[in-house]
């Protein structure tokens, strides 16, 4: 009796958004991509690299796309271009080069605009390197960079003075520093899928403001820490006499 | 692909699932401004022995009989009963301009009083959201000019994010 009392109750779980469908239908891939790899001897792969040997020598890279921008674009007012890009170094040591273009649109009280280019660089420690010649569970750090502007246009209210219309805008240059997990998988030949998870410290900022920064486009609020999710499809191009066998033999 | 890996993958994976199909609900109680507190205060001077000033501050109240925005005649403040006094009171300051000026009617003893205050400030727009719009913040709270006997500003730059810029008015009890 409880429990029907509790239904109407109950937080909204909303599952309407076609966002988080598109976010749940990437989680469902992942598991099935999994399982298939699985199947594909990745587990039991012993690696055939020699990677004792010319270890400061790049010998691949991974080049990928976040596949949740890419399928919000049609739809979503809020547009994110996320490109993600790696040089490993027997799959150990992992630099970074990201770039990003956001747009972000809402009218709602009132009309916000965001646009930014983002660039991030850092380094990667790959924690499964001797368990795997593909497969990365990286921590890591970034820099990050944005150049965004953003625009106000609103009524400001008050009962006493009157009302009348804002228009403003900032074009600021904002620095940061983040802290990364990246889990990648190879799931089909030189197809790799996983996700990139960071945690993005309180930005400093320089440029022209005519109002209180409020947001970096795909990074978050311009006055808070940040956590962004990303899911990303690879693909890695490998190079050099350390070539990996995609291939072995039990 | 390791065992522990595959569970930390789903994991992850599966909490931010959920976390990205939450949707909360949005509250606007950001999005309204702080106004400029006033507090009434009374001034007593005593004389010692030695003939010497002896300075006692206490709260007072008074019997205000209304508060009004000095540029358009708006009230901020009217009083009901003859007996409606008020130990402090709140401003509200003017978005559209760097200052703002009101005027007090009050009963002290059996005269009204009229008395004015400008002050000054700066001002900033902020988005609170795109959902609840814009508000404005104020700071480095100046005074113009006044006709009461003294006051005093505190946190004037408002650089406490607990407390907000406020005003004791004093008036002189001999």
């Amino acid at each position: 009796m409880q429990i029907i009392q509790a239904i109407p109750k109950m937080p909204i779980w909303i599952f309407t958004s076609i966002r988080n469908r598109y976010i749940f239908l990437l989680f469902f891939l992942h598991i099935f991509a999994a399982q298939a790899q699985e199947k594909d001897s990745l587990t039991s792969r012993k690696i055939t690299t020699d990677t004792n040997k010319r270890s400061y020598l790049p010998n691949a890279m991974r080049i990928g796309l976040d596949l949740i921008g890419l399928g919000q674009l049609p739809f979503s007012s809020k547009k994110y271009l996320h490109i993600n890009s790696d040089i490993s170094f027997q799959n150990k040591h992992l630099w970074f080069i990201e770039l990003s273009f956001a747009q972000n649109k809402v009218q709602q009280e009132a009309t916000y605009d965001a646009q930014a280019f983002i660039a991030r660089t850092g380094y990667s420690y790959n924690f499964i390197h001797k368990q795997s010649a593909y497969d990365v569970f990286a921590l890591g750090l970034r820099l990050g960079r944005a150049w965004h502007k953003e625009s106000i246009t609103a009524q400001a209210k008050n009962a006493l003075f009157g009302s009348t219309e804002v228009n403003l805008e900032n074009q600021l240059t904002a620095t940061w520093i983040e802290l990364n997990m990246e889990l990648k998988a190879r799931i089909w030949k030189n197809l790799m899928t996983g996700y990139s998870l960071r945690y993005q410290f309180k930005p400093w900022q320089s440029g022209e403001s005519n109002f209180v920064p409020y947001q970096i486009a795909s990074v978050g609020r311009s006055t808070k820490n940040n956590w962004g999710f990303q899911y990303y499809i690879w693909y890695l191009i490998e190079w050099g006499k350390n070539k990996t066998n995609k291939n072995p033999k039990k | 692909m390791p065992k522990y890996l595959t569970k930390a993958f789903f994991l992850v994976a599966s909490l931010l699932s959920m976390w990205a199909c939450v949707e909360f609900e949005q509250i606007c109680a950001g999005s309204v401004e702080a106004p400029l507190k006033v507090n009434f205060k009374r001034k007593i001077i005593f004389k010692d022995r030695n003939n010497l000033d002896s300075i006692v501050f206490k709260d007072s109240f008074l019997y205000i009989k209304n508060i009004k925005v000095l540029e358009n005649d708006s009230v901020l403040y009217n009083y009901k009963l003859l007996s409606d006094s008020l130990v402090s009171t709140n401003l509200i300051y003017n978005p559209l301009k760097d200052s703002t000026a009101y005027i007090f009617s009050y009963n002290k003893g059996d005269t009204l009083a009229i008395d004015t205050i400008y002050f000054g400030y700066n001002r900033q727009i902020e988005l609170t959201s795109p959902e609840c719009g814009v508000k404005t913040n104020y700071s480095n709270l100046k005074i113009i000019k006044h006709s009461f006997d003294s006051l005093v500003i505190n946190n004037a730059n408002n650089t406490s994010d607990t407390e907000n810029a406020y005003m004791d008015i004093y008036f002189n009890q001999k």
